[in-house]
């Protein structure tokens, strides 16, 4: 587990908190790309939606040269094991973008084979550190090391799955090149968030390993060293969950 | 019922349009009767479980029936014994709204005790059946009739159910679609039931207090997005 930072690349946002119109509607384009929902007009699907959108608007963007013919784009595994013909929305993500152009092919050679909490529903101090999503997946060997990767997932929060994915290829493909990309990216809070389209490349930077697999928070910082024609986000620990509620012992179920 | 008050919808015509996971078991022609706009644009929570459900489930499930009813949100079931009975008449009896998907054609009911109910919710929410007037009643109608359940709701919550049950179709079929899907804590605890922990493994979540559902649901207009601002 050499890997302490990852570069990657978004080209929307969301907030998941706020109660402004813009937030409310980041969220609504969230859920749009959680559930792969026919959208836009004429209507398409979200994922398809994206990307065409990308492939006609990356040009002058952080994100411009982002993705080469060279990448070969892998999709990041959800949460849980799969079962056959279920949505797994980055691999749709990933077949979409190339279609529109964009990379070189797919490769599902990532594989989810235990469950980890999902983070869109865990408080903070609740989300699958870094050290759970690695030791949940396992690798296929392909016949040719690829030059580059792009591992591709559809929202990312604090990058503890995009990290872990990139050190399991790590460890199978030391010489390959690897980032990460989201579609979209959260944006923690009210006050930062300025717009739904916000084309970034930025870097995870976990403070050193012991610290990142043992944070309470299991914050990764975007430093602000990224690439010299990209814009930067910052993240910045929450202070309570998006999910945590009012839970009083009236309200259960039980 | 009168044969004027049923309509025939395509999925897409009643749920809105679909992605090719959803079509896959989306079935061709629905049989709708009542407000078919419960069916768009809200807000859904299917409660499934067993026919011969405890006591406790029974009570369960009209707790969070009326906790959704509350807050507006249409309660999807499917108007069998036990559990959906309880998940129907909780939301009646609070003010809400409910979509029952039966395993029958609109004119017969299953069990034959609820056809006051299944009268009820036609005239007044809205009633759905993928199976034409006239239209055996076989055993696999259910199984069918509990993918479609979980088409229709943007969650699942089982309350209860047992080894090889009907909800358990369901569960798998909201995995599949990528929608949340729950299990009551209580069903979670019990050490008689293997398949708990299968579809947790997969995906399901453990439901202590209705707030995690509450959370997990999404905005049902992310289905009606037209002006695109990327």
């Amino acid at each position: 587990m050499s890997r302490s930072e990852l570069a990657y690349g978004a080209f929307l946002a969301y907030c998941p908190r706020g109660d402004d119109e813009l937030h409310k509607a980041s969220r609504r384009w969230r859920d749009a790309l959680k559930n792969d929902a026919i959208v836009g007009n004429p209507p398409k699907a979200m994922t398809r939606l994206v990307a065409d959108r990308m492939c006609a608007s990356l040009a002058g963007t952080a994100l411009e040269g982002f993705f080469t013919s060279r990448t070969v784009i892998v999709p990041v595994p959800g949460s849980s094991v799969p079962q056959p013909n279920q949505l797994w929305v980055p691999k749709r993500i990933a077949e979409a973008l190339v279609e529109a152009g964009i990379g070189a092919n797919v490769w599902c050679c990532l594989n989810r084979v235990k469950r980890v909490r999902k983070s869109s529903n865990s408080a903070p101090a609740d989300r699958p550190r870094a050290l759970e999503h690695l030791e949940s997946f396992t690798v296929e060997l392909g016949l040719h090391a690829p030059d580059e990767i792009v591992l591709v997932d559809d929202v990312v929060t604090r990058g503890a799955t995009l990290m872990a994915a990139a050190m399991k290829l790590d460890a199978r493909y030391p010489k390959t090149r690897i980032r990460g990309f989201a579609v979209m990216r959260a944006v923690s809070e009210p006050a930062e968030f300025v717009a739904i389209r916000s084309p970034v490349v930025a870097r995870f930077v976990w403070p050193s390993q012991a610290i990142a697999f043992d944070d309470p928070e299991g914050i990764a910082r975007i430093v602000a060293s990224p690439p010299a024609n990209s814009s930067v986000a910052s993240v910045k620990p929450r202070a309570r969950s998006l999910a945590r509620t009012d839970s009083g012992e009236s309200r259960s179920l039980e | 019922m009168h044969p004027d008050e049923v309509r025939e919808l395509r999925a897409e015509e009643l749920f809105g349009p679909l992605n090719d996971v959803e079509e896959r078991h989306a079935p061709a022609r629905l049989f709708v009767r009542g407000d078919a706009q419960l069916a768009r644009g809200t807000s859904r929570v299917a409660i499934v479980g067993s026919r011969d459900a405890s006591e406790d489930g029974l009570k369960r499930a009209a707790r969070l029936a009326r906790i959704l009813a509350e807050k507006q949100i249409v309660v999807v079931s499917g108007l069998a014994q036990g559990i959906d009975t309880a998940a129907h008449t909780s939301v009646l009896q609070h003010g809400g709204r409910t979509i029952a998907v039966i395993g029958t054609p609109l004119d017969q009911s299953y069990p034959n005790q609820n056809r006051a109910l299944q009268e009820r919710i036609g005239r007044e929410h809205l009633l759905i059946s993928q199976f034409p007037i006239g239209a055996p009643v076989e055993r696999k109608n259910f199984i069918l009739r509990n993918r479609t359940m979980a088409l229709a709701a943007h969650a699942s919550v089982v309350v209860e159910a047992r080894d090889g049950g009907g909800s358990l179709s369901q569960a798998w079929e909201a995995l599949r679609l990528g929608r949340p899907l729950f299990l009551m804590k209580s069903l979670v605890e019990r050490t008689d039931l293997k398949w708990p922990a299968e579809l947790i493994q997969h995906g399901a979540n453990v439901l202590e207090e209705p707030d995690q559902l509450l959370a997990a649901l999404p905005d049902p207009q992310a289905w009606s997005l037209r002006d695109v601002p990327f």
